[in-house]
C-alpha cells in the first residue's frame, strides 16, 4: 500500500523476549506489539517498548477493537490507542476483522462474522469512525475461523475486500489464517489470495497452527508449517514485496529461532522477486 | 424463518459460547445458523469456541493469581473460574482486568477459606502495582540539603505503584512458602510495591510502619509521621522515624520531597 512503508520481516515481541530488547540483541526489521498490553499507566512493559522503537520500528497490533460488534465503539479504548499512538509512533495499526464483544462483555477471543451486506456497511462504517478518531488509516486482519454461516452471501475474501473497499482502508493478510480457514471450510486458498486487492494488502502474517480433530487451530504454538510456506510464496507472486512479520504466540522458541523463521520468509520473498524479474 | 441481524447472531453466539465448560447450552437457532454437515459438526465448530472463551480466561486469571490457584487446586480453581465468569464476565476491551473483582467473588463465597480471599488480595495488588504509573523515586541525598528547622514541614508522597493491603491473615507466608497450606488468622498489613528496576514486591509491616506509610501516602508532614512513634521518647522518635525514611527512600517508595504546604 502507498501509503505503507516497507519494512521487511519482522516478528511479534513477546514478553520471553524482552531481556533481547534490554541487552539490545533483538536484532529485527521490526516489530510487532499486541496494543492492549501496553494499555497500562506504567511500568515494564512501556519502557521496553520505548526501547525496542529505540532498535527498530514498531507496529501496533490490536485485538480488542471490536470492529464487528454491534456495542457502540468503545472511546475509552479509542482514547488509550491514540495516546499510544502518539507516544510510540507506529508504523501503522491494525485490528482484527472479527468481532469480540457484545452486551458490554468481552470475550477476548476473535469471533466470526457473516459475510453479508448488512456486515460489510456496518464494519466499514464503523473502521471509517476509527479511522476518523485516530486521523489514519488502518489495517484490517482475516482471521481463522472453525465455522460459517448459512446467511452469508459472499466467500470471505470478497468480504474482506468488499470492507476495505467501502472502508478505505488496508488489508493485513494472514496467510496462516487463509491456509486454517480454507482447510475449515474447504475453499481454495489460491482462490482467497486472487480475489484479495493487491493495492490494499499492507503486512502479511505468517505463524504455525495444530490440529484438533477434523478441524486446524490458529494457535501460534509451532513454526510456520510447509502448506503455509507454499501459500506465502503464492502471496509474494501476487502482492509483492510486502512487510511480513512472523507471529509466536504459544510456547515461544528462542529470539534466534523466531528470527530464523522471519529470515526464510525474506528468503522466500527474495528467491520470488528475483525469478518474478527475469521471467520473460 | 427470518434472516437474523448481525445483533441477533451476535446475542446467540455469546449466549452458545460463554458458558460453563459442559454446560451444553449451545442455543438451537444458532446451530441452524451454523453451516455443518449435521449438528454435531455444526456443534463441534461451535465448541472451538466455547472451550477456548473458558480455556483463555481461565489462564488469565492463573497467572494473575497463581499462588490462589496452586492452593485451591486445578479442580477447584477451574470451578471458581467458571463462576466468577458467569457473575463477573470481562467488561473491559483489555483483559488485564479480569480478575479486578476476585478478590470480593470469593469473599462471598462460603466454601472458600477466608485466607484464600486475602490471599487473592495481595496477588490482585501485586498485579495493580505492576503497571500502575511511573515515578522518580527520591534518594537519600536528596535529604542532605534540607536545613534542619525545615524537616518537620516537610511532606512526601509515595510512588504510585504502592499499595497498603490489611488482611485477616498473614497471607504473605501463604505467598512464599510453596508447602504452607493454611495460615491461622492474625491482622495482618502488607506494602506492595514495584522497585526501580520493575520488580514487584511486598513486606509485612508492623502497626507503626502501617500508620506511618498511610500517613505518606496521604500527603502529611513529616512531623505527622513522627507522631506515629509519640509513646516513645523524642529521641527514640526521631531515630524510628528517620530509620522508617531511611528505609521507604532505600526500597524507592518515595516519590519526591515536597516543601512546606
Amino acid at each position: 500500500m502507498s501509503f505503507l512503508p516497507h519494512l521487511g520481516h519482522g516478528v511479534g515481541l513477546r514478553t520471553v523476549h524482552y531481556p533481547h530488547v534490554l541487552d539490545r540483541t533483538a536484532r529485527a526489521d521490526w516489530f510487532e506489539v499486541i496494543s492492549e498490553n501496553f494499555m497500562i499507566a506504567g511500568g515494564r512493559p512501556l519502557q521496553i517498548l520505548e526501547k525496542a522503537r529505540e532498535l527498530a520500528p514498531v507496529v501496533l497490533h490490536g485485538v480488542s477493537l471490536n470492529i464487528g460488534g454491534t456495542d457502540p465503539l468503545r472511546q475509552d479504548y479509542l482514547a488509550e490507542l491514540q495516546s499510544l499512538i502518539r507516544r510510540f509512533a507506529p508504523a501503522w495499526v491494525s485490528d482484527h476483522l472479527c468481532w469480540g464483544a457484545v452486551g458490554g462483555r468481552f470475550a477476548h477471543d476473535l469471533l466470526p462474522l457473516p459475510y453479508t451486506e448488512e456486515a460489510v456497511r456496518h464494519v466499514a462504517a464503523r473502521i471509517r469512525q476509527v479511522q476518523d478518531r485516530l486521523g489514519r488509516r488502518i489495517l484490517i486482519e482475516n482471521v481463522s475461523s472453525y465455522l460459517t454461516y448459512s446467511i452469508s452471501s459472499m466467500p470471505e475474501w470478497v468480504f474482506l475486500s468488499a470492507v476495505a473497499e467501502e472502508a478505505d482502508c488496508g488489508i493485513l493478510l494472514d496467510v496462516n489464517n487463509i491456509y486454517v480457514s480454507a482447510v475449515n471450510h474447504g475453499f481454495s486458498p489460491l482462490e482467497y489470495l486472487s480475489g484479495v486487492p493487491a493495492k490494499r494488502v499492507g503486512q502479511i502474517h505468517l505463524a504455525g497452527h495444530s490440529s484438533q480433530g477434523d478441524l486446524l487451530i490458529d494457535t501460534h504454538d509451532h513454526p510456520v508449517p510447509t502448506p503455509v510456506w507454499r501459500l506465502y510464496r503464492e502471496a509474494v507472486r501476487r502482492f509483492g514485496a510486502v512487510s511480513t512479520l512472523v507471529e509466536w504466540d504459544d510456547q515461544i522458541p528462542s529470539f534466534d529461532e523466531l528470527i530464523a523463521e522471519a529470515n526464510r520468509a525474506r528468503e522466500i520473498e527474495s528467491e520470488v522477486l528475483s525469478a518474478n524479474s527475469v521471467s520473460p | 424463518m427470518p434472516t437474523p441481524s448481525l445483533h441477533e447472531v451476535q446475542r446467540l453466539f455469546w449466549e452458545s459460547v460463554a458458558v460453563r465448560p459442559g454446560r451444553d447450552s449451545i442455543a438451537p437457532a444458532l446451530v441452524r445458523l451454523v453451516r455443518g454437515a449435521d449438528d454435531n459438526d455444526r456443534k463441534t465448530r461451535i465448541r472451538v469456541y466455547s472451550d477456548a472463551y473458558y480455556l483463555r480466561l481461565r489462564d488469565v486469571l492463573h497467572e494473575d493469581f497463581p499462588r490462589l490457584a496452586s492452593l485451591l487446586g486445578s479442580e477447584r480453581f477451574d470451578d471458581v473460574v467458571s463462576e466468577y465468569l458467569e457473575v463477573f464476565p470481562s467488561k473491559q476491551p483489555s483483559v488485564r482486568h479480569l480478575g479486578r473483582v476476585l478478590t470480593e467473588f470469593l469473599r462471598r463465597r462460603e466454601d472458600v477459606p477466608k485466607c484464600l480471599a486475602d490471599l487473592a488480595e495481595l496477588e490482585w495488588a501485586r498485579v495493580e502495582v505492576f503497571d500502575a504509573p511511573d515515578a522518580e523515586c527520591a534518594s537519600i541525598d536528596d535529604l542532605v540539603s534540607v536545613p534542619a528547622d525545615a524537616w518537620p514541614a516537610l511532606r512526601f508522597s509515595a510512588i504510585p505503584a504502592i499499595q497498603s493491603v490489611r488482611t485477616q491473615y498473614p497471607v504473605h507466608r501463604l505467598w512464599s512458602d510453596d508447602k504452607l497450606l493454611y495460615v491461622p488468622p492474625a491482622k495482618t498489613s502488607l506494602r506492595v510495591w514495584r522497585k526501580n528496576d520493575f520488580l514487584v514486591l511486598h513486606a509485612p509491616m508492623d502497626e507503626r510502619e502501617s500508620a506511618a506509610l498511610s500517613k505518606m501516602i496521604s500527603g502529611e508532614t513529616f512531623a505527622a509521621i513522627c507522631e506515629t512513634f509519640a509513646d516513645l521518647s523524642e529521641m527514640e522518635a526521631a531515630r524510628e522515624a528517620t530509620g522508617l525514611l531511611a528505609r521507604w527512600l532505600e526500597d524507592g517508595i518515595v516519590a519526591r520531597i515536597g516543601g512546606a504546604a
